[in-house]
């Protein structure tokens, strides 16, 4: 007895009118064609990088600020906080600069999955891209991807290195990944948004109201 | 919520319905201006534009050439990040499937993001039927959800409603909520809904989502979003479903990057959604969050048999709606008239392959082949080509009204005799003048209602060009 | 336009619309045609285009009248048309029509290369570079979908009209929308027609433009046709009658003689 997916494949095959149905021919070159892909066409993005990511951010509604080093950074938070009088109740995910972050005594700083209650969680990106203003988040064991959704408020910490041109540019590195790619890969660009009132663009549809990003150089 | 097959009484009279619609129109008119603008803006600004569109038609042609193989691979992956494919030849073994794993995961709840694919299943029902209860998320989704309609725009499914309308769905269907006021302003409108929904996410045993690309290289499922709904419905429940088209496959990761350059452009002149995501199977080990299980159904419907004809490129669609948003028919009677869940050009042509050319009549007619479809598909799909060859099967079928089919013969069989066709429109001619050249312009003329209903007809000079013509020669010029 | 030992022979094909609704436009285009240097001749076993068999499905019609109108405009250098959609028959569809005769395929094809919608023959066939007209209006041009789409014309008709005197041209809002003619469409979803090109005369009256010009008589006479209904008194003229210095007359849907 044929199942559905041996009906199906075969449908494919006859519409596609093919002789040798499964030949090594074909299997090799649809191989060949995964294997060797590359970048098509890709849109010029201006140097100097980190500016052009910074200004596509801010276009998407994005706020951002660009700090000196690692130290600083509770205190940008603090202040993006403050500004907008958000309780100081943070979720905070693994990365490698958030993981040396020397939070002060008097931040409520908790590591684990959002709840609907949940105001602020600060999340370590895994890239950024110039091109369109991209953040890139992995899900992981420590790296909650509830963090990217449902806080009114999410703060992204960038290493500006990570910044690259292009989206291929993150494939690339993900391909060398030892467990290819997570569960989750979110490009998020800017806050959550709708336009189904009324062609109208409102943020906070049902992600975050805010997408704040602190862009770590040296 | 499933719709009635579409059919032509459905297209004709609806369409009259909406001409005189005035919150529709209004809303209409907002959305042509909204996207249309919107896209051109973001295509100005991006030299490669048209180069991306060939590059893309490629790819899509390419995959399609050997679809079988890359749904292998992508299944074969699939599996291996502990995913389970299902395969579906019809909308109703797919219904069925994904009854199953959700009855068999004790699904009280299904949180569903937006998938047109569900809705050309007609699943809601299915599940419903079943006892599970389905809570759209997508903000548009929810609102038709509200107001028991199917969705009229493939991209913004509440597009027809205005802001009075939605304010007053929420009144009536958020009391249970808690909540007591009228909403007016948008904003207002969307916390109250993002406030009711969130319980949705937190509480869904299932969330069902639908793809817009399957990427065989490494088994991704890619979701392009704005609101965050669907990647909630993808993290936060047990069971995670996506229902795709087996169309929706593509080879690599940069083939996705030459699809999300032109996606967001042609659909809302987005360079890049708020959200876009790559999913790659459930829960991995160690991780407290996501789904446990993860199933794919792969919905064929049709598209095997589209594989084989002149309607193949059909299957290179992405879903953007830039195809509505340009086509002055659309614009002008919305997406119900259409009947069924894809509207505007892309519909016109999938209806009458998928319902069947008896029940679409209307919609591969009501056309004006005018092309505008074509000039903004970002894959080059030839529409109203198509929508031409509709008409040849139509023709063919014999499914044509009895009294235009032998008018048209008619006068086929004078215009293929040009000096006999001359003799006989003279009298019409001579008398359209003579009636019409005081005024200029004739007010009725008797069988074409439909033209001067609304029209005046000019009236012609006394003789043909032809007769003035030979006229002259013979008088010698 | 450089000196040639034999003028090119122009068969023109006048469209069943030229024919029947307004002769006049097809003797502007005669005009024109031998102003530029051609031999004109205009076979008399002609008719239509198929268009409405075309478009309504009807393959055995549409293939026999196309092989009428290519075997009686065999003998010509160029064929001429004062219609973008007839054109666009000609020169896309008919290969089109063929692709499984392939001896009439061939013909098909000298046919399409040597169609020529008329603006875009004089232009760029012919080179004109002047006209002998005066028409000191405020105008707009309308383009037609099957004209702009299928032969990339919008360039050529106005580069013909800042030739003539006097003549000063507003572009619409919207402008690549079509006006809702197309052809049987207009009365097969007349409710959806009458909606299009209601928008499209609204958006005419927003440039003030005394006069509208076009290339396509079909989308001419909607137009004008409703721009009467509404009371317009905006004058509505084939481009061919204004560059023939032929449009002293009543425009289309106005009366014979006027005060």
């Amino acid at each position: 007895m044929t199942d559905a997916r041996s009906e199906i494949l075969q449908a494919v095959r006859s519409s596609l009118d093919l002789g040798e149905q499964r030949s090594a021919s074909r299997v090799a070159l649809v191989e060949k064609r995964i294997s060797e892909s590359e970048a098509h066409v890709q849109p010029l993005v201006e140097d100097p990088l980190i500016q052009q990511f910074c200004d596509k951010h801010a276009a998407v509604h994005g706020t951002y600020e660009r700090v000196a080093g690692l130290t600083e950074v509770p205190s940008a938070i603090l202040r993006h906080l403050t500004a907008k009088e958000i309780p100081i109740e943070l979720l905070v995910g693994q990365g490698e600069l958030l993981d040396a972050v020397l939070w002060p005594s008097d931040m409520s700083v908790e590591k684990r999955p959002a709840t609907v209650d949940d105001t602020v969680a600060i999340s370590e990106a895994y890239a950024g891209i110039a091109e369109t203003g991209t953040l890139v988040l992995l899900s992981g064991q420590k790296r909650w991807t509830s963090h990217n959704f449902l806080p009114d408020d999410h703060i992204i910490i960038l290493d500006s290195t990570l910044i690259v041109r292009h989206q291929e540019d993150i494939w690339t590195r993900l391909r060398a990944l030892p467990d290819g790619l997570p569960r989750v890969v979110n490009l998020i660009t800017g806050p959550s948004k709708t336009a189904d009132v009324e062609q109208t663009v409102q943020y906070g549809a049902h992600g975050p109201r805010r997408l704040h990003l602190i862009v770590v150089e040296g | 919520m499933t719709q009635a097959a579409t059919s032509t009484a459905v297209f004709k009279s609806k369409a009259r319905e909406a001409l005189s619609d005035p919150a529709l129109q209004q809303a209409m008119d907002r959305a042509k201006g909204g996207f249309v603008g919107a896209r051109r803006i973001s295509i100005e600004n991006l030299a490669e534009f048209d180069s991306l569109r060939d590059t893309a038609r490629d790819i899509k042609d390419h995959v399609l050439n050997h679809l079988d193989l890359y749904l292998e691979r992508y299944e074969r992956k699939t599996i291996e990040n502990g995913g389970h494919v299902h395969w579906a030849q019809t909308a109703e073994e797919a219904c069925q499937i994904v009854k199953k794993i959700c009855l068999d995961a004790d699904a009280r709840l299904v949180a569903k993001g937006k998938s047109m694919v569900s809705e050309e299943m007609g699943l809601n029902r299915v599940l419903e039927e079943a006892g599970i209860e389905v809570a759209e998320t997508d903000l548009g989704e929810y609102i038709i959800q509200l107001a028991g309609e199917s969705p009229s725009h493939i991209i913004a499914p509440a597009i027809h409603k205005t802001r009075e309308q939605i304010t007053e769905l929420f009144y009536k269907n958020h009391k249970r909520h808690g909540f007591s006021e009228q909403v007016t302003r948008r904003e207002a409108i969307v916390n109250e809904a993002r406030s009711v929904l969130r319980s949705v996410f937190a509480r869904a045993d299932v969330g069902i989502t639908g793809a817009n690309f399957l990427i065989a290289e490494s088994g991704a499922n890619v979701i392009v979003t704005n609101e965050g709904n669907g990647d909630l419905s993808s993290t936060l429940p047990r069971v995670q479903i996506i229902t795709a088209g087996i169309e929706k496959v593509i080879p690599s990761l940069d083939d996705l990057s030459t699809f999300l350059r032109i996606l967001g452009r042609s659909a809302t002149g987005q360079e890049m959604s708020a959200y876009t995501t790559l999913y790659s199977g459930p829960r991995r080990e160690g991780e407290v969050e996501g789904p446990t299980e993860y199933h794919v159904v792969l919905l064929d419907n049709g598209r095997s048999a589209m594989l084989a004809g002149r309607y193949r490129s059909m299957l290179r669609c992405i879903r953007c709606g830039a195809c509505l948003n340009h086509c002055p028919v659309y614009s002008a009677v919305g997406g119900h008239a259409y009947g069924w869940v894809y509207p505007g050009p892309m519909g016109s042509v999938l209806s009458p392959l998928m319902q069947g050319f008896e029940q679409s009549y209307d919609l591969p007619n009501a056309c004006t082949l005018n092309g505008r479809c074509n000039d903004v598909c970002p894959v080059r799909i030839p529409l109203s080509d198509m929508l031409r060859s509709h008409r040849f099967e139509q023709y063919r079928r014999n499914l044509n009204p009895w009294l235009g089919r032998r008018l048209l013969s008619l006068w086929a069989w004078f215009v293929r005799r040009p000096r006999l066709y001359q003799g006989v429109i003279a009298l019409p001619v001579w008398l359209m003048n003579r009636f019409g050249r005081e005024q200029g312009a004739l007010r009725r003329l008797p069988g074409a209602g439909g033209w001067t209903g609304s029209r005046d007809m000019a009236a012609p000079e006394k003789r043909t060009f032809q007769v003035q013509w030979q006229a002259k020669r013979d008088n010698g010029r | 336009m450089s000196d040639t030992l034999k003028k090119p022979t122009v068969g023109l094909f006048v469209t069943c619309l030229v024919d029947i609704m307004r002769p006049r436009v097809g003797f502007a285009a005669v005009k024109l045609l031998e102003q530029a240097g051609c031999e004109v001749e205009v076979p008399r076993s002609q008719s239509c285009c198929g268009q409405p068999a075309y478009n309504n499905g009807d393959e055995v019609n549409s293939l026999a009248i196309a092989k009428q109108i290519i075997k009686v405009f065999d003998q010509f250098d160029y064929v001429v048309v004062p219609s973008g959609s007839c054109a666009g028959m000609f020169s896309e569809h008919f290969p089109r029509l063929f692709r499984y005769e392939l001896d009439w395929l061939y013909r098909a094809q000298r046919m399409a290369a040597k169609t020529w919608e008329l603006t875009r023959f004089l232009v760029e066939v012919m080179r004109v570079d002047s006209v002998d007209s005066c028409y000191p209006a405020k105008c707009a041009y309308h383009d037609s979908c099957s004209g702009l789409r299928e032969l990339g014309i919008r360039e050529q008709p106005r580069q013909l009209l800042s030739l003539v005197k006097g003549l000063s041209l507003a572009e619409f809002d919207d402008r690549d929308v079509c006006c809702g003619f197309g052809g049987t469409f207009s009365v097969k979803y007349p409710e959806i027609s009458t909606r299009l090109v209601s928008n499209k005369v609204s958006d005419l009256a927003q440039t003030s433009a005394d006069t509208l010009l076009g290339g396509d008589l079909g989308c001419l006479l909607n137009i004008a046709g409703r721009l009467r209904r509404e009371g317009s008194a905006t004058k509505v003229f084939h481009i061919a009658e204004v560059l023939a210095g032929m449009a002293d007359g009543p425009g289309i849907a106005e009366p014979e003689d006027e005060a």
